[in-house]
């Protein structure tokens, strides 16, 4: 035992300041991932419309400062009634129920039509498409179930500190809320 | 640097002039592209501002047309073609934007770095234009340069001259001067006697407890041959006192100094001698290291039982919680400090004395084994600690004296169960002498070359005071246990010593031997100390009867007055004038003078 005790080589000065920063950079960079996880884990804010109060007035189409909107139109499939006479889709009182672009209310042809089974049709948003400007929101729930909603989509929202859209709303619509809740999703008829 | 380090290559110039020419290409085709690019963007904001593809009035227009004909295939195709035409336009706006906008970046980019490095290969180090008149200039400011210095050690000098001149020193100019004033700061000197009143001065007034000596006896003195505080015949004049105090009154020159005190107040009070007008008073507060709560000190003793004291310039008062405090004959402030709380179950009671700019504070409290008593000279003047000595006795209520006996000057003090004698000049413990009993309140006397102590209801001692350490078993020229008093103080007029026991029992010693040679009950209780005024013996009991007998080898009464309050206090006499402090007023007897005149 004395020995191997013997052989073990004393720690100079060099080693031991070697050891202490490699201790000392460790506890730091343990020290900035843990304050960089508290910080992501920490509840921001995001800008949303909420759907019960928005008016479908068209602005969040021409107030953003995108110029394609980040307010798209989203659908709940689970609340759609898969009408053939969409009045989302259709402009009143259309010339016939098809595809054709003098019957069509969205000006850019971001909603899909597919024939389900008779006389169901499903409805679907092309988000490329939209602009967001509320026409087929308007219909939607003038006259039908109200699956058709706006929603900020945080994928192109620049999250501004005041959302110009929101200085403009005549529905106060727009507020502030958990980024971990980004969307207010319907889930019942809206009539 | 070497010279032809600097100088730079015939052909690195030339590929140096070549990437400088490229780079400006590239900078001028950056711009170009810069600016086409930013125009298109603009012509086509403004377009597609002014004429959005999803609000075409045209195609308003063929809808409005296909509800009046919904028939007309032809028009739905018109539509149709126009709407593709109109979303594409519109789409290829955005993708336009969006990488428009890109190259824009880009080319900006493009622009600042290849205008960065262009005007890096033709930078120019400065290059300062030849000076021509360079010598001329250093000469005048080599000039400059020396009329500034000597105008700097010019204004130095004279500044250094002024401060010389007018700045005086407050150290004194020649060396024995300054060694003084060193042994004064190291509490080795005394203080300055320069300024203080002459010996005679002192004895002309009554600077302290019991007058000049601490034994109250005056030689030249007419008393009022009769006193009636009715109607006031032999009162000069009867102020009201504001504070409540059993200390005795002093008086210096036309002035009478008290202090009075209760719980929370302290304050001195200056009466104008002739008049008895309040001249001046002063609350004594803020006191350093004064204590923070009030004391509980029993109503016998009071907060101001001690007597004032002066030294001829300043007055000094002591209260019962420990304040001392100094202030000039016209009321100024000097100095007040504490030196504690004294630990005194009976509540203190014991008075200052001064001798030759020295403030003499006995300072006994506690039990004799604590070891908190101790004799303290402070310099009159500044409150300054000259010396103090430790006591080996405990809470007494004795003031004490300062008697040229035995050729030098000794503080006499009583305590415990001893007379201890100190030298007033360093406070050297002289002598002592054991004999005392009790709670020591009567204060010793000197005269006839004896000192005179009293043991509290025990023995009157005469001890002849030029012996050395413990003098109990030599020193004691008689003693007597006859009417011996618990508070008040002998008086001795040299040939006859007279003591006045609270029981109102007057006694006359002989001073040779001791023998008593009368005692007369005066039948009343007695707390003031006696005095003695040519040839009077002057005692005033403590419902204020003021008896005046013979002060003779046989008892005579020679009058009685009523002075109608109580008296704690003993009176003090100057110039044919007896100020007596009754328990509310303040009493002048003799003449209604315009003036007091006190003889120098």
């Amino acid at each position: 035992m004395a020995a191997g005790l013997s052989q073990e080589e004393p720690v100079n000065r060099r080693q031991f300041l070697r050891g202490g920063l490699r201790v000392a950079a460790m506890t730091g960079v343990g020290a900035l991932v843990g304050a960089l996880a508290g910080r992501s884990a920490t509840d921001g804010t995001v800008w949303q419309i909420d759907p019960a109060r928005c008016l479908r007035c068209g602005q969040c189409a021409t107030e953003c400062v995108l110029e394609q909107s980040a307010v798209k139109c989203v659908h709940t499939h689970a609340i759609c009634g898969y009408c053939e006479l969409c009045t989302g889709y259709f402009v009143p009182d259309p010339n016939a129920l098809n595809t054709g672009a003098e019957n069509q209310l969205c000006p850019t042809a971001a909603i899909r039509r597919k024939y389900v089974e008779d006389p169901y049709y499903e409805y679907t948003i092309d988000e490329n498409l939209c602009i967001g400007c509320g026409k087929c929101v308007e219909g939607c729930n003038r006259f039908g179930n109200g699956s058709l909603y706006l929603q900020i989509r945080h994928d192109r929202c620049l999250n501004c500190n005041e959302c110009s859209i929101a200085r403009v709303c005549p529905g106060d619509a727009i507020h502030r809320v958990p980024a971990r809740h980004p969307y207010l999703l319907k889930t019942t008829v809206s009539h | 640097m070497p010279a032809a380090a600097r100088t730079t290559s015939p052909a690195s110039a030339a590929s140096t002039a070549v990437l400088h020419r490229a780079l400006v290409n590239v900078v001028v085709m950056a711009s170009l592209f810069c600016v086409i690019v930013g125009s298109a963007f603009l012509i086509r904001y403004w377009r597609a501002k002014a004429e959005d593809p999803l609000k075409s009035p045209q195609a308003i227009a063929l809808k409005d047309r296909l509800r009046n004909e919904p028939r007309n295939e032809q028009l739905k195709q018109q539509i149709r073609e126009l709407d593709l035409a109109l979303r594409r336009q519109y789409f290829r706006h955005l993708a336009f934007s969006h990488t428009g906008g890109w190259l824009l970046v880009g080319g900006l980019a493009v622009l600042i770095l290849s205008g960065r490095q262009a005007a890096r290969l033709r930078a120019q180090p400065p290059l300062p234009a030849l000076k021509t008149d360079a010598e001329k200039r250093a000469a005048r400011t080599a000039a400059l340069a020396r009329w500034a210095v000597a105008g700097v050690a010019l204004a130095t000098g004279a500044g250094f001259l002024a401060l010389s001149l007018s700045a005086k020193s407050t150290l004194p100019d020649r060396p024995q001067d300054l060694a003084k004033s060193l042994a004064k700061l190291s509490g080795e000197g005394g203080p300055d006697l320069a300024d203080l009143p002459k010996p005679a001065e002192f004895r002309a007034n009554w600077p302290r407890f019991l007058g000049p000596d601490g034994n109250a006896c005056v030689t030249n003195f007419t008393l009022p041959t009769e006193i009636n505080l009715t109607n006031g015949t032999g009162v000069a004049w009867k102020t009201a006192v504001p504070l409540l105090g059993f200390g005795s009154p002093i008086v210096w020159s036309n002035q009478v100094f008290l202090s009075g005190a209760t719980m929370t107040n302290r304050a001195v009070f200056c009466f104008d001698a002739a008049t008895g007008a309040l001249v001046w008073q002063r609350p004594v507060t803020n006191v350093p290291g004064s204590p923070a709560q009030p004391l509980e000190i029993p109503d016998s003793t009071g907060y101001a039982a001690p007597t004032m004291a002066t030294d001829g310039r300043r007055v000094f008062a002591w209260f019962g919680n420990g304040d001392l405090a100094a202030f000039t004959l016209a009321g100024a402030p000097v100095w007040a400090k504490s030196l504690g709380v004294p630990k005194n179950m009976y509540g203190h009671a014991t008075s200052l004395a001064c001798w030759q700019g020295r403030l003499i504070v006995q300072f006994d409290q506690g039990e004799p084994e604590e070891g908190k008593s101790r004799l303290y000279a402070l310099d009159s003047a500044s409150g300054r600690v000259l010396w103090q000595k430790s006591r080996p006795v405990g809470a007494s209520w004795a003031t004490p004296i300062v008697a040229d006996a035995a050729g030098k000057p000794q503080i006499i003090t009583l305590g415990g169960k001893w007379v201890i004698a100190y030298a007033a000049k360093d406070g050297t413990e002289l002598w002592r002498f054991q004999g005392l009993n009790g709670e020591v309140t009567p204060s010793p006397i000197f005269a006839a070359g004896l000192v005179f102590v009293i043991s509290p209801s025990d023995q009157l001692f005469a001890i002849r005071p030029d012996g050395f350490g413990d003098v109990t078993k030599t020193h004691q020229a008689w003693a007597s246990d006859e009417n011996v008093p618990d508070i008040t103080s002998p008086v001795s007029d040299g040939e006859l010593v007279f003591t006045a026991a609270s029981s109102g029992l007057a006694t006359c010693f002989d001073t040779k031997d001791g023998k008593k040679l009368w005692e007369q009950d005066l039948e009343s209780e007695i707390n003031a100390s006696p005095v003695l005024a040519a040839g009077r013996l002057i005692v005033i009991t403590k419902k204020g009867t003021l008896i005046v007998a013979a002060a003779a080898r046989e008892f005579k009464l020679i009058a009685k007055a009523e002075l109608r309050e109580n008296v704690l206090a003993s009176p003090a006499l100057v110039a044919n004038h007896l100020f007596v402090r009754t328990t509310k007023s303040l009493i002048c007897l003799g003449a209604k003078a315009g003036t007091l005149e006190v003889k120098r």
